[in-house]
């Protein structure tokens, strides 16, 4: 992540702010116990699918960094499989761990308790976890139409909803982007600076105030401090 | 240019004079104005300064001259409806540019005004580093706003500071004999004096700079924003932009009908500060919503 991030390193934006939320905590620890025993070909399985269709409306693509989803719980088919014949015995010999973890899809509406109890669905009031999150293929999201899309395309699924506000992230106003302004720009995701779940944009500590007076309103020195 | 005239002409007796006492070289005293320069006088004074620097500072820095881009004039634009105060702009701007942390010197300066209130005067910058944005206010950062009609320019009595043909108002630091008229002429406060001289951590030098930009300044010079010609001058955007947690900043070429910033002007109410001055700013305010 700091790699392909390096053009913002400079700025505090990175350590603070939008990049900031997801708590590293639990997540961390979750996330290379997932990767570390998850059987091979887990993620392939989700590579061959290619779920994602090329409509007309499709088409046109943005170059954005990785989602923060990827250093978090995923690949969320190591736990969410179709299939889960033989997986979870074996699983827990080999790891002792994951196996109770593993289990089919559950469409049912209702408050999660054994996974996932720092989601909090604060956004419209209908909205439920398979709105946005694909039944079956945990890896993606899916749209209304049905369509299944990687998390890097996580804007089609809010622009959905928010139109406006896709069009004007689409031709740079709303959002941000960075590197070049000439040449290979990077479109920050929605979820980037929102949390999908709880999508109000947070509020931030400012940064300290200009040492006063060191200069005036009009930049003439009323005094030296020193 | 007639201070270089004059200068030439009267070297052999004035010119020890006048630099006893002064830590300047001789060099650099005679060295061209910078639109002047030929390739083998820009040569001799990256090299010059390298080595000054490094000297100076016990580092290597990478000096670049590029000139502007063939086809391109900058804007900006900035979402008053998403600003929300947060200063990440300032600090990200005070590093990216070597600005003095000791005398401290701030390119850009953030004014937070009660909602309803249109007056910069009863502004306030100093607000202190709470949570933001605030309930009933909102903020407006200011920094120098490349006018396309610059009063600095017509005021600067050796020609130290000019534009250039990408927009951007620059300053030769070696040309700047800190009279400071360039300030009292700016309609905007976004000009700042180094009437120390400058200081930076070691460690928070950035060694990437540009003749007309970002490179060290020295006490008694006139400093400010460049739209971070270092970095934009090879196509990267400034670091306010990137540094902007809600996004509020846009960059990007005037003459590109794709670019954010002239979507931004064709799609949304924009405005500029101080317009009936007639300095054409080329950073224009906007409200997203
Ligand atoms: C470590 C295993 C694990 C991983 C990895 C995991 N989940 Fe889950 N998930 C669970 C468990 C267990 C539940 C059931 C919680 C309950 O019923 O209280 C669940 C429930 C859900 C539900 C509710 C619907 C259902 O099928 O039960 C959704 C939606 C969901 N997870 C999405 C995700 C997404 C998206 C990811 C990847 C980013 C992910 N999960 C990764 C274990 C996991
Ligand atoms: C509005 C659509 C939406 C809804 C509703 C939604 N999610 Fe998500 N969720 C997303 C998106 C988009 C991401 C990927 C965010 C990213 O790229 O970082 C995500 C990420 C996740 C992740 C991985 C990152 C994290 O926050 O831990 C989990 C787990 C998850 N969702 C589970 C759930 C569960 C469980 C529910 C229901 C309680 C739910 N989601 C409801 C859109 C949604
Ligand atoms: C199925 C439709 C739907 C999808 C998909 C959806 N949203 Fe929303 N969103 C809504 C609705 C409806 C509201 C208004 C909620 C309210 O006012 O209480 C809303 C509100 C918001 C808000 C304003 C929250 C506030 O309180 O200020 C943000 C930001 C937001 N959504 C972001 C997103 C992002 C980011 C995504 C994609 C991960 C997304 N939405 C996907 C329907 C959707
Ligand atoms: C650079 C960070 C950033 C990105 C990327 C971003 N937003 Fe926002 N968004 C904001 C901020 C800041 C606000 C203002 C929040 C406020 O005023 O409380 C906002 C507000 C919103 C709102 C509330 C309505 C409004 O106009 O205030 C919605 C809905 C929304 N964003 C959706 C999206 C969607 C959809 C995307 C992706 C297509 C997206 N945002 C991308 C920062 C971002």
């Amino acid at each position: 992540m700091k790699s392909t991030w390096g053009v913002i390193a400079t700025s505090t934006a990175e350590k603070e702010g939008a990049m900031i939320r997801y708590p590293s905590t639990i997540m961390g620890v979750f996330l290379l116990l997932v990767l570390c025993i998850a059987p091979k070909g887990m993620a392939e399985t989700a590579g061959n699918d290619k779920p994602d269709k090329q409509g007309a409306e499709a088409a046109q693509e943005y170059s954005v960094p990785p989602p923060l989803v990827y250093q978090s719980l995923y690949p969320c088919q190591a736990c969410h499989r179709r299939d889960t014949r033989g997986v979870s015995s074996q699983l827990e010999k080999e790891s002792g761990f994951l196996g109770k973890y593993i289990r089919k899809p559950d469409p049912q509406p209702r408050i999660l308790i054994k996974m996932h109890r720092n989601i909090n669905l604060n956004h419209a009031e209908w909205m439920w976890c398979l709105n946005c999150h694909d039944t079956d293929e945990r890896n993606y999201l899916r749209l209304i139409t049905g369509e299944k899309i990687s998390f890097e395309k996580s804007y089609r699924l809010c622009g959905q909803c928010h139109g406006s506000i896709f069009r004007d992230w689409k031709i740079g106003i709303h959002g941000r982007r960075v590197g070049n302004w000439k040449g290979k720009k990077l479109y920050l995701l929605c979820s980037h600076c929102h949390d999908p779940h709880s999508p109000q944009f947070r509020k931030l500590p400012a940064e300290d105030p200009p040492r006063s007076p060191n200069y005036g309103r009009w930049g003439v020195i009323e005094h030296e401090q020193e | 240019m007639d201070r270089r005239k004059f200068i030439k002409g009267a070297v052999s007796s004035l010119a020890v004079l006048a630099l006893s006492g002064c830590d300047q070289t001789i060099e650099e005293f005679l060295q061209n104005h910078f639109l002047e320069m030929s390739k083998d006088d820009m040569e001799a004074a990256r090299n010059r300064l390298i080595k000054q620097y490094r000297e100076k500072f016990g580092m290597d820095f990478k000096l670049g001259m590029e000139p502007a881009l063939p086809e391109v004039l900058y804007s900006y634009g900035l979402d008053l409806s998403r600003c929300i105060g947060c200063r990440r702009c300032v600090s990200a701007c005070v590093q990216e540019n070597n600005q003095s942390r000791k005398p401290q010197i701030e390119w850009i300066r953030v004014l937070r005004m009660k909602n309803g209130s249109l007056d910069l005067e009863e502004s306030e910058h100093y607000y202190e580093a709470e949570m933001v944005p605030k309930e009933g206010y909102y903020t407006i950062p200011i920094q120098c706003q490349q006018c396309e009609n610059p009063p600095c320019v017509k005021v600067c009595p050796t020609k130290a500071t000019w534009q250039e043909p990408d927009g951007i108002v620059v300053v030769d630091y070696n040309w700047c004999i800190g009279c400071r008229y360039c300030m009292a002429a700016c309609p905007y406060w976004a000009r700042r004096f180094n009437f120390a001289e400058p200081s930076i951590p070691k460690d928070e030098i950035n060694p990437n700079i540009h003749y007309l930009g970002n490179r060290p300044r020295m006490r008694g010079v006139v400093e400010k924003c460049t739209f971070c010609i270092q970095r934009t001058r090879k196509g990267r955007y400034p670091a306010c932009v990137e540094a902007c947690p809600v996004g509020a900043r846009k960059f990007g070429n005037i003459l590109d009908p794709e670019s954010e910033i002239s979507k931004v002007i064709e799609t949304k109410r924009v405005f500029r500060l101080k317009a009936e001055l007639n300095t054409q700013p080329r950073f224009y305010y906007f409200f997203s919503i």
